[in-house]
């Protein structure tokens, strides 16, 4: 009696063992097809376009997207007038005689006696 | 769904030996009507994307184009919800001790397989302006669809197994198989990192699965249910309740979010293209 559920046993577990050998092979046919499908794609069409993702795709924006962000609108363009362009101004010497008050002195002041006689 | 396909589904940790033992879900009254409520749910994708297919199939304009801009926002964010409510179940059971809801692990973990195969189909067969090539290069043309994809197929050997018969066929190595949806989740994180970098979907993910992994890991489960069995370090493990939800629902609901904008937007046939 003994014997007959040993081996009952035995066998059970090696019908058991044999059921995880087949989902293995289950689960290693199913990583080949997609790493097989993978390798083949990065090989036609290049590696690069493998891992760069399209435009538009996940986070990288579309081209409508890039072209609007890096322009503006044209009816903003259209509102906004375009600012005049300053002209330049005329460089004059300054003819004016230094009067008492002036900026030079008043620096000199500030900058007390020590720094004025060495000017 | 009989009481006899109550069996624990995936991502049971080795220590989850009331499930192993063939403990069955008590269903209360409460819980059958939550029960048939959270099966409901996963009917929702199909009736958001239901319109769009219809509409492909009749050969209206715009029909497979509009299925093309909506079916990884719709389908893809689907799956990924409904693999994290499946998740969900044994850290519930963990932090509430509740065994109503165990019986929709299975039934989960079934329809996020229909859900992403369905996905796939359509990718392959309609994304044809976004992947010009051949349906191998909508299927794993890219990093990102060689990652997804691949988190489609090993869900067979999950499905395959998902059932008593199988439990019975494969015994002790039952549990072993089933850690393959450890192997999945890793994928998916894989995948939309790939899709959209260290930006918000990634990072919502990543929030959302962090409270799941944290009460998988053996040494907090063992605690949490020797304290909660004991009555005892209530204070602390309400802190730590409120902290992992609250990290929970920071990934959970903008992930919702995306599914209500681009799931609406498909059931009326005005998908948002990116």
């Amino acid at each position: 009696m003994f014997r007959t559920r040993s081996v009952t046993e035995n066998s059970a577990r090696l019908r058991r063992r044999r059921a995880k050998r087949v989902m293995d092979v289950l689960t290693v046919v199913c990583v080949a097809v997609v790493t097989g499908i993978g390798t083949s794609q990065a090989v036609v069409e290049g590696l690069q376009e493998f891992v760069n993702r399209p435009p538009g795709v996940g986070a990288t924006p579309s081209d409508e997207q890039t072209a609007t962000n890096t322009r503006p609108t044209p009816e903003i363009a259209q509102v906004i007038p375009s600012a005049p362009n300053p002209s330049p101004q005329p460089i004059e010497r300054n003819t004016r005689p230094t009067r008492p008050g002036s900026d030079r002195e008043a620096r000199a002041m500030r900058d007390g006696h020590h720094a004025a006689q060495y000017r | 769904m009989s009481r006899q396909q109550a069996v624990a589904y995936t991502a049971s940790s080795p220590s989850d030996d009331t499930i192993q033992g063939g403990q069955r879900a008590r269903h209360t009254g409460y819980g059958t009507t939550a029960v048939w409520f959270f099966r409901a749910l996963l009917v929702v994708p199909f009736v958001l994307m239901g319109p769009e297919v219809v509409s492909a199939v009749l050969g209206r304009p715009d029909g497979v184009a509009n299925i093309s801009s909506s079916v990884a926002d719709v389908l893809g964010t689907s799956t990924f919800l409904i693999f994290i409510m499946m998740l969900a179940v044994t850290p519930l059971r963990t932090l509430t001790g509740w065994t109503w809801h165990v019986i929709l692990r299975r039934d989960y973990g079934i329809a996020m397989f229909v859900t992403a195969a369905i996905d796939l189909v359509l990718a392959a067969t309609t994304t044809g302006d976004t992947f010009p090539g051949t349906v191998l290069t909508r299927i794993g043309g890219h990093t990102f669809l060689v990652a997804g994809t691949l988190s489609t197929l090993l869900l067979v050997p999950l499905v395959v197994t998902a059932n008593r018969r199988a439990q019975r066929w494969l015994g002790r190595h039952w549990k072993s198989v089933q850690r393959l949806t450890y192997v999945v989740w890793g994928t998916i994180l894989v995948h939309l990192f790939l899709l959209f970098g260290l930006g918000t979907i990634f990072l919502d993910a990543v929030a959302v699965s962090v409270p799941l992994a944290v009460l998988r890991i053996p040494f907090v489960r063992r605690w949490w249910t020797a304290a909660m069995h004991n009555g005892t370090h209530q204070p602390t493990r309400m802190v730590v309740a409120v902290a992992l939800i609250g990290i929970f629902a920071v990934g959970y609901v903008p992930l919702v979010q995306e599914l209500a904008v681009k799931g609406s937007a498909a059931f009326v046939q005005n998908p948002v293209r990116d």
